[in-house]
């Protein structure tokens, strides 16, 4: 749904105003990422070195970012910051239509069944957003979508209640291995944690007897600190405050790659223990519709890029404690194909689909 | 960082141009949102959100909290005036608020929800910042199965709040409890009476449900009346003084209520709304003529306004210390945060101290705005209930039915309004408790997902539930909520 569709003169005036205001502007739940400065025709936006937006006309209307979540949260906060420099970039307004509810699958539907021409995107997040396709199978091919760009990445960590004393992720087995540890924390069942956790149990012989699914990633942590988990699942950037402070310890950090927020833990790979990429790094990513067309998704890849590579990202990056990143849309299709590749394989889906017990 | 260097930092930060402007605009904003039905406190902080964006990180959260504790205010505007609660929290004010409108009493109403609202929220702020060293520790006492006992706690509420029939209370209770069973059922995949559709998976927006049966079962009622929503047999003889006298005579009730809202708003998950219920249950419950409560007595709106205040302090303490936001409209405060850089964290009741300080100092400020605005301005609006009710309807109507799409952009949400609207009609109608039907429509959700979690954590023990000694409490207030109507006289008999 686009409730703003500026052109002529009313859209300039807007875009004026908007530059003068020196704001990202909101209407209802629409974001108004206005451009700045030209004049709206799509001819010299491309001053990055890209030169596609100018050859054949695209995008020649606004290009419309549908978040899967509500305002203010983690993927809209991150949306909202690079939509006004993607529309500088592109020529034309980009507007955010957040369309929250069924785990991300109503935002995502919404973006998979609009046309693929390059005016409706979606930015979710995988493997989670595909974890929640196939638990409850959508009639769309997610799998299909088609990749515009990777923006930031987020490690998840095991963060444990210090007086649990748990040194690293080979104690933390043990204890689980001895029964001293029965409890496993992280987001609700039949989630991505709640998979994650079940992996972690069959492919690094985690012992854990009984998992308890909490509300979001602060949640999570809180029940790590309260005691009433003895370790939970979270993101780096969730548990970064709780750990600084001390009021939990940082247990093991998941992903191969490490984390960017703390740098100086070796991840549970470095101990021995199996990678497990394709579920513990979790990839923000802009994806379209299946079929948008090549020179179309390569003027979205770009500009995705010049915004994600801007002067004005590195400094909300480094004000904020957000990560920033860039990967290309090829990156954002293997890794959706790699979930559902490999997800099927490891995991039952019809035991998560049956976890209520 | 010591207590009172921080304050000092705080109060030096805080009052400079703009940002004590900042803090009389997001409060004013805040009353105008809150007083819209549907758009409330979350919205309207969603669409300021993003203009935040070029302020510095703390003239901005300022202006968020501003407009969270001023619609907390605004919302009993519409509850008053129109019997639609412009935001959850001020469901409980309809129950008194709007029969005073009716008696001609719209401006007293308004003055004693101003007043209440400022004393109560001077009071749990500055109580707040004496003892935030030690606020954490509350928040952490509270896990899943105390949050379970909360809930059941409310739902006991229920026994105080009806009037008439017992068995038609609790049918009402749950019809709401069951309504919330649609969607994906809590910690866990399972499916439930979605019939296939997206839009059902996240169940039944309960904001979509207040708007129902409070803005369009009025609606339909009103239109069988003719005139105004004040009735012509009344003079409208209220005084603003009057209210703020009725307020200021009634100093229990008035902190009493204030600080359960501070104390359930510091309880992630409940919410304003609960507060809301909470505060007038007991107000109900320890007043000598409770039948009084429903007809217009002021004390419920007193009890319901100072609650919703007096939460909004609270509920900044597991926002600000863990990153858990307790409502919607926290949530889009915590997006605020993040979105400025600040991160939620224990430390922002250590180390960076003043910074909250700062927000708290905003608050109390901000109460003195709410008093200044609701004597001046608001209590003006009293003549809303003489406009011929021809004009008060369709107008009503649309801000609903827009109020309710905005919510989350959900075509269910206006059917849920529109199909809640029209049984709410019948429920009031035939005397089944409205209230009762929202405590069960907000707490059935809270309560189900941490009673599973709890029996997760003890592998399907109950016992989980009173081994330690808040739980203990808790079930022991519950009970006597529930059977204290019956023992209590018996049990004074027996002494006597």
């Amino acid at each position: 749904m686009n409730m703003v569709n500026d052109s002529g003169s009313n859209s300039r005036k807007r875009r004026q105003f908007l530059k003068a205001a020196g704001a990202v502007s909101a209407a209802g739940m629409i974001g108004l990422a206005g451009c700045t400065g030209d004049d709206g025709n799509g001819g010299n936006g491309g001053n990055g070195g890209n030169g596609g937006n100018g050859g054949d006309g695209f995008p020649e209307d606004d290009v419309e970012i549908i978040v899967p979540f509500g305002a203010g949260g983690g993927t809209d906060v991150y949306v909202r910051e690079f939509a006004p420099l993607m529309a500088d970039e592109l020529g034309v307004n980009v507007p955010i239509d957040n369309v929250e509810g069924a785990a991300s699958l109503r935002g995502t539907g919404e973006m998979m069944l609009s046309e693929a021409d390059g005016y409706t995107l979606g930015a979710f997040n995988p493997p989670s957003t595909p974890v929640s396709e196939m638990v409850n199978p959508q009639d769309w091919p997610l799998e299909d979508a088609t990749g515009i760009g990777l923006y930031a990445e987020d490690a998840v960590v095991l963060v444990g209640n210090p007086e649990y004393d748990i040194e690293d992720y080979d104690d933390l087995f043990n204890r689980y291995e001895s029964g001293d540890l029965e409890l496993f924390g992280g987001l609700e069942r039949g989630g991505l944690y709640h998979v994650m956790a079940l992996v972690m149990q069959a492919e690094h012989d985690l012992q854990w007897d009984s998992y308890v699914g909490y509300g979001g990633t602060a949640a999570s942590v809180q029940a790590a600190i309260s005691g009433e988990v003895p370790v939970a699942l979270s993101t780096d950037t969730a548990a970064n405050a709780a750990v600084e402070d001390g009021a939990v310890d940082l247990v093991a950090v998941l992903p191969s790659g490490g984390s960017q927020v703390f740098a100086d833990t070796d991840p549970v790979t470095e101990l021995g223990y199996d990678e497990l990429d394709f579920l513990v790094s979790l990839g923000r990513v802009v994806a379209g519709p299946p079929g948008i067309p090549d020179e179309a998704q390569q003027v979205l890849e770009d500009a995705l890029r010049v915004a994600m590579e801007s002067d004005e990202m590195a400094e909300w990056a480094e004000d904020t404690g957000n990560v920033i990143m860039f990967e290309d849309g090829q990156e954002v299709e293997n890794r959706i194909q790699a979930a559902y590749e490999t997800i099927p394989e490891v995991v039952d889906l019809d035991d998560i689909r049956d976890a209520s017990n | 960082m010591s207590v009172i260097q921080a304050l000092l930092e705080a109060v030096a930060l805080l009052f400079t141009w703009p940002t004590m402007g900042y803090v009389v605009f997001g409060v004013l904003l805040g009353i105008v949102v809150g007083a819209l039905p549907g758009v409330g406190a979350a919205l309207g902080m969603a669409i300021v959100l993003p203009l935040t964006l070029p302020l510095d990180p703390i003239n901005a959260i300022i202006i968020l909290i501003g407009m969270y504790s001023g619609s907390m205010y605004g919302g009993s505007i519409s509850a008053i005036l129109v019997n639609v609660p412009g935001t959850g929290g001020a469901a409980a004010t309809t129950i008194d608020g709007y029969p005073m409108a009716k008696k001609g009493e719209a401006v007293q109403a308004l003055t004693i929800s101003a007043t209440a609202s400022a004393i109560a929220g001077l009071f749990t702020v500055t109580t707040l910042i004496l003892f935030s060293p030690v606020l954490i520790e509350i928040v952490l006492a509270f896990g899943s199965p105390q949050y379970f006992l909360m809930a059941i706690l409310g739902l006991s509420m229920i026994t105080l709040v009806v009037r008439g029939s017992m068995i038609k209370g609790l049918t009402a209770g749950a019809f709401g409890l069951m309504l919330t069973t649609v969607g994906i059922a809590p910690n866990s995949p399972e499916l439930r009476y979605t019939f296939g559709n997206l839009g059902l998976f996240d169940g039944i927006d309960f904001i979509a449900a207040l708007i129902g049966v409070f803005a369009i079962a009025e609606m339909i009622k009103l239109s069988s009346k003719e005139g105004g929503i004040a009735d012509d047999r009344f003079d409208m003889s209220g005084s603003a003084l009057s209210g703020v006298k009725q307020t200021l005579n009634k100093p229990v009730l008035l902190l009493k209520s204030g600080y359960i809202g501070m104390l359930i708003g510091a309880i992630p998950g409940a919410g304003a709304t609960v507060a809301n219920f909470f505060a007038y249950g007991e107000a109900v419950r320890s007043s000598k003529d409770a039948e009084s409560f429903g007809t217009g007595d002021p004390r419920g709106v007193l009890a319901a306004e100072a609650s919703n205040n007096g939460m909004i302090g609270g509920s900044l303490v597991p926002t600000l210390s863990f990153g858990i936001p307790g409502s919607a409209a926290t949530a889009v405060l915590l997006g605020g945060l993040l979105l400025h850089g600040i991160r939620p964290g224990p430390d922002l009741f250590d180390a960076e101290l003043a910074t909250t300080y700062t927000f708290l100092l905003a608050l109390l400020i901000g109460n003195v705005v709410i008093f200044t605005a609701g004597i001046s301005m608001v209590s003006r609006l009293g003549i809303v209930t003489r406009i011929n009710t021809d004009y008060i309807i369709p107008i009503v109507f649309v801000l609903a039915i827009i109020g309710g799409f905005t919510l989350s952009n959900n075509w269910i949400d206006i059917w849920t309004l529109m199909v809640l609207g029209i049984v709410g009609f019948f429920m009031v109608k035939y005397d089944y408790s409205i209230i009762a039907f929202l405590l069960g429509v907000i707490l059935g959700p809270i309560a189900e997902e941490n009673l599973m979690r709890s029996l997760q954590i003890s592998d399907g023990s109950y016992l989980i539930f009173i081994t330690q000694p808040l739980s203990l409490a808790l079930v022991i207030i519950t009970l006597l909520v529930v059977f204290g109507p019956f023992i209590g006289p018996k049990v004074k008999q027996l002494i006597d």
